[in-house]
């Protein structure tokens, strides 16, 4: 199996992402139907963020365990292969959860919302496992991400001055430039992951 | 043989690394107190960092394009201490594939080979997690065999390792040497003396000698010394001077060997070993201080 290695190696740290999927189909089964509008929302918030679990734990081993002194002459394919196992693999599932919230709420969501969850999943995950490479610090950059993602929660992605990736009210956005949108995301996505390998190359840090 | 010219390095204005002159070969030892810079010179060896100024050169024997140059160079950093929950096994395995050795016949051979240079046959299954501290330093070292290595770079081999451990390292050392330039750094002078035929002392980011063991003991002629004394005046003799060693005599004797610039009374004078050396070059910058 592929990810054998890589999911024995982050141990109980890789079922948090299913655990999360488990509330998230618990939640499902329990909602009242009036309730169902905001099922979208708490897959973007709630379940979807953890597009970054995988890919950057998997590195846990590179920044905490000098292993990074060992592999930064090869690092390269490897980095790139296993985010795009694992993401695809996160992929599945949130389109796994999308295709079951449909069935439940019977009228189902416009198909461009599925444009909407990859593009989210790649630019959280591309993202974080960037600013983990570039600090050498997991701690640091999934703290980011969980403030970030909590503080767009709040707000309902207004007041702060940084760009908003979750769509809070389906009614008022456009919903045919979605995929345009997930085209520029996947854009962004491949430069944040070519920067990850280059960055990885290194061993020095950029700060602190 | 490696040569380093002229390397400068400074983090948040200090520098690590100051004009570094080294011309490596054979089983090089660099000793050196805590924060002298001797990580910091062998990532750069390694090519891991970049330096401010100054270049590392190798010569003949040695492809000279860098990108086999690089992949000649096995490193082990001094804290090598990874994926806790894995085997033995999967875990060269896994690094084997970072490496670059994707096909699955080679890789597995591969692994039993360098499984066998550091005799971890009969643990291959055991997990990391419940490895001596030893054992998991000959995972390290099997880690480097991985590639075909001709230059080793291993920061603090024995640190951390009991004493039969560090004896059984530093065989394997010695037995993978062979036909290899390999760099070690040690704070142990011992361990230096027993593995390696050329030493570099560095303290402050600044080389202060380079030399064979001998000819580092040398710089401590005329400053060891041999006393025997009874056991109610070692407390006066350990307030006068630095005490580097105390041994049991017959008679209630003890004798002791004793670093000082000036003669003792009643001490005669001893050969110097590295460790004297050592200190003495150490002293002479103003570090050891004992009145
Ligand atoms: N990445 C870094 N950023 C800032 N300072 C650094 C960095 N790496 C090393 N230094 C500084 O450079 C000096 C040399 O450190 P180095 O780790 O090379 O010493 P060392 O001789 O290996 O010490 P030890 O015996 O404790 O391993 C230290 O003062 C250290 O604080
Ligand atoms: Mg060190």
């Amino acid at each position: 199996m592929l990810l054998k290695f890589q999911i024995k190696n982050m141990g109980s740290l890789f079922y948090l992402p299913l655990l999360f999927c488990a509330f998230y189909i618990i939640f499902l089964l329990l909602i009242p139907a009036e309730l169902e509008g905001i099922l979208f929302l708490i897959l973007q918030i709630a379940v979807l963020p953890f597009s970054f679990w995988w890919p950057v734990f998997n590195i846990y081993d590179l920044y905490q365990n000098n292993v990074e002194e060992i592999f930064a002459t090869y690092i390269g394919k490897n980095l790139l292969f296993d985010y795009l196992r694992f993401t695809s693999l996160f992929l599945i599932l949130i389109l796994f959860l999308f295709f079951i919230t449909n069935i439940k709420v019977g009228q189902p969501f416009p198909l461009h919302l599925v444009f909407l969850l990859i593009g989210q999943t790649f630019i959280i995950s591309s993202f974080v496992l960037l600013i983990t490479i570039y600090l050498k610090s997991i701690e640091i950059a999934s703290m980011s991400a969980i403030l970030y993602v909590f503080s767009e929660a709040v707000t309902t992605g207004e007041i702060f001055p940084w760009p908003h990736i979750f769509i809070f009210s389906l009614d008022s956005h456009n919903l045919n430039v979605l995929w345009i949108q997930m085209i520029i995301y996947l854009f962004i996505s491949a430069i944040f992951l070519f920067a990850s390998i280059k960055y990885a190359k290194t061993i020095e840090r950029n700060i602190i | 043989m490696i040569k380093v010219r002229n390397i400068s390095k400074k983090y948040k204005n200090r520098y690590s690394l100051k004009n570094i002159n080294l011309n490596i070969e054979g089983i090089y030892g660099l000793i050196g107190p805590n924060g002298a810079g001797k990580t910091t010179l062998m990532r750069v060896i390694a090519g891991l960092i970049k330096v401010d100024e100054g270049e590392v050169l190798f010569r003949n024997s040695y492809d000279s394009s860098i990108k086999s140059l690089r992949e000649s160079i096995a490193y082990l950093p001094q804290d090598f201490n990874i994926y806790p929950r894995v085997t033995i096994e999967e875990c060269l395995n896994h690094i084997a594939i970072v490496k670059g050795l994707s096909k699955s016949f080679d890789r597995k051979r591969k692994v039993q080979e360098v499984l066998e240079i550091v005799n971890l046959v009969e643990h291959k299954y055991k997990k990391i997690k419940d490895l001596s501290g030893g054992m998991r330093k000959r995972v390290g070292i099997a880690q480097m065999f991985l590639t075909e290595p001709k230059i080793l770079i291993i920061d603090e081999p024995t640190n951390g390792l009991d004493i039969s451990e560090r004896f059984r390292f530093r065989n394997l050392i010695r037995s993978i040497s062979k036909d290899r330039t390999v760099i070690i750094t040690s704070h142990i002078a011992e361990d230096v003396e027993f593995l390696c035929n050329k030493i570099g002392i560095l303290k402050n980011g600044e080389i202060l000698k380079e030399g064979t063991s001998e000819e580092i003991a040398n710089y401590a002629k005329g400053m060891v010394w041999e006393i025997t004394a009874k056991p109610n005046e070692i407390s006066n003799i350990l307030h006068h001077y630095t005490v580097l060693n105390i041994e049991k005599q017959p008679f209630d004797n003890l004798k002791l060997r004793i670093f000082s610039k000036s003669q003792p009374k009643y001490a005669k004078p001893v050969e110097p070993k590295l460790i004297d050396g050592y200190l003495s070059i150490l002293e002479g910058d103003g570090v050891f201080d004992v009145t």
